[in-house]
């Protein structure tokens, strides 16, 4: 494409030429060929090739990101050409449904043939599928009179799916949940149960030392086995949890829903027997009212009713319990005239269903009153409560507020005895679950 | 899917004609705070500590959150009110969530107040009452 940049000089060319003819002055006549050199410099002028001597590629770090963790994105671009091209524009084509959160997709600058430059900036995702749109390359000549745009599909990484995956989930570990329950058999464990005759195979560790150097004679410490105790995995995603810290952030109960897949599956794997619920959604394969529940004692159909509940505490909610009330204000602490949003009333069907003596762990954004009156609830039932909490508060004044109100939240369930694991929004979801995982050892 | 705190930050940025007439943010800091005191007191008294001001030494913040006559804004303030109104609900508003953003941070574990520089008429204020005492 021509720019007519420098089109007005021809006058001045004219208007300074005439004027040295007409008052017979040389300098006016050779003045008049400065303007002239920009207008000829203008004609003679070529537009930068860039359709095909300029590469772009496209990383991603990570490449299957966790819903609102920060993605870096780095686009480099190279001149494969054999001239400079002195001024090149860049604009990555960002999904439009995902924000940039720190640095521009945009850039510019000249390029040496075989050079290259990088494009970073990052961006948060919701979970879903993305795709990148095409790289527009605008370059302009040295005297900028030429001007050519083309966009590219730029190489490496076009797409991206935003999801949980396994390997993120810290498998290697071992988590705290030992139980509650000492049975009778001895075996591996920490309370002293009795000691018997040493046989080949038993580890060192559990040699009775103190019997040997008495009689000269192997004997083994046997320990109390613990069995697990049943853990109960509840999410919520009542209508409340449903905010987030911006449009492009996950909500509080996908972020909680996640979080519970990844324990869920963390627990399973480690042989605890789990049940899961979530509050504020109706069973996805029933149509039973909230809490959807997936017991333990549905043997191989745990898994795939228990992942179904998940992908719909992570969408949506059909808590219709706040009817009436403004979904905003219940998230801001205006807490509902009566506590029905598990489907049954002061939630009474939600603790009806987690099984006596189950440990709980409760993945909520505690965005209002009634789910701290569900924690109190559980714990006067005995149950050892667990709380992960993600933080969903952006930096605005009703953000602040907000996020104040769950800070005192918090602490009351602090105060009536449950752990809480406050995951922040700069804390990544293996950092969160590691401290799940790990809590209590 | 909704903003968290996005009624609240609304009622903040419509206060044409609201910073005469109490808002939802004024409440919401009022329970928040009442919340903090109900840890360690009675609701009664906790509601009483607060109407009374004497949670802070921040006038403007006390007088921002108690619902009797017991703490009133300085003159200084209603002086600056009477000439700017929307901008001295602004910086009443923002003083007040800073000082609840403090005590918050004190009373429970977790919760570190949001990276917030000062306002201008605070770091005034002490650049003169530091150079006054200098001199003095």
């Amino acid at each position: 494409m021509r720019i007519r940049r420098f089109s007005g000089f021809r006058a001045y060319a004219l208007l300074l030429a005439a004027t040295g003819v007409l008052t017979g002055t040389y300098t006016l006549i050779l003045a008049a060929g400065i303007p002239l050199l920009f207008v000829l410099t203008a004609a003679v002028a070529t537009t930068p090739a860039i359709d095909d001597t300029v590469t772009v590629t496209r990383e991603l770090t990570p490449e299957t990101p966790s819903p609102g963790e920060s993605i870096a994105v780095t686009l480099t671009i190279e001149n494969t050409g054999t001239s400079t091209i002195p001024d090149l524009r860049v604009v990555d084509g960002v999904p439009p449904e995902i924000g940039v959160t720190d640095g521009s997709p945009r850039s510019g600058g000249a390029l040496r043939p075989g050079d290259q430059y990088t494009v970073t900036y990052t961006i948060s995702a919701d979970r879903g599928s993305y795709s990148f749109g095409p790289v527009t390359l605008r370059a302009r000549n040295t005297n900028g009179t030429r001007l050519a745009e083309t966009t590219k599909t730029a190489d490496g990484i076009d797409r991206f799916e935003c999801r949980v995956t396994i390997e993120d989930i810290p498998v290697q570990q071992t988590t705290a949940y030992a139980g509650q329950l000492a049975t009778d058999s001895g075996g591996p464990g920490v309370e002293f149960h009795a000691t018997r005759e040493y046989r080949p195979g038993d580890p060192v560790k559990r040699v009775d030392w103190r019997t040997y150097a008495k009689t000269g004679e192997l004997a083994t410490i046997e320990f109390r086995e613990q069995h697990a105790a049943h853990i109960t995995v509840l999410i919520d995603s009542r209508r409340t949890a449903h905010t987030a810290a911006n449009r492009n952030a996950p909500t509080g109960a996908t972020l909680s829903a996640y979080a519970a897949t990844i324990a869920l599956e963390v627990l399973i794997n480690e042989g605890h027997e789990v049940s899961l619920g979530a509050l504020g959604v109706a069973d996805p394969e029933t149509d039973r009212q909230p809490p959807a529940w997936a017991a333990a004692a549905e043997g191989r159909s745990f898994v795939p009713h228990a992942t179904a509940i998940c992908n719909a505490a992570a969408t949506g909610t059909t808590d219709n319990s706040h009817t009436g009330f403004d979904s905003a204000a219940t998230a801001d602490n205006t807490p509902p005239a009566t506590s029905v949003a598990d489907g049954g009333v002061a939630w009474d069907r939600t603790r009806s269903l987690v099984p006596t003596g189950a440990q709980v762990i409760l993945c909520s954004p505690v965005t209002d009153g009634p789910i701290t009156d569900l924690v109190e609830s559980l714990r006067a039932d005995g149950h050892a409560v667990t709380v992960l909490s993600p933080a969903t508060t952006p930096a605005t004044i009703g953000g602040r507020i907000t996020g104040m109100q769950r800070a005192a939240r918090l602490e009351s369930l602090r105060l009536l005895g449950a752990t809480i694991i406050d995951w922040a929004s700069e804390d990544s979801l293996r950092d969160a679950l590691t401290r799940l995982t790990g809590m209590g050892r | 899917m909704s903003i968290t705190g996005e009624r609240l930050t609304t009622a903040f940025e419509q206060t044409a004609n609201a910073h005469s007439a109490e808002t939802p943010i004024e409440d919401a800091l009022r329970q928040t705070l009442i919340a903090l005191y109900t840890q360690d007191k009675q609701k009664q008294d906790a509601v009483r500590y607060v109407d009374g001001g004497d949670w802070t030494t921040d006038a403007v913040a006390a007088a921002t959150l108690t619902t009797t006559n017991a703490a009133d804004f300085p003159l200084w303030y209603r002086l600056y009110e009477w000439l700017y109104p929307t901008h001295a609900y602004d910086y009443r508003i923002r003083r007040t969530v800073r000082v609840v953003e403090t005590h918050c941070a004190e009373a429970t574990t977790d919760f570190t107040p949001a990276a917030n520089q000062r306002s201008w008429v605070d770091k005034l204020r002490d650049r003169l009452q530091t150079d006054t005492g200098g001199d003095s």
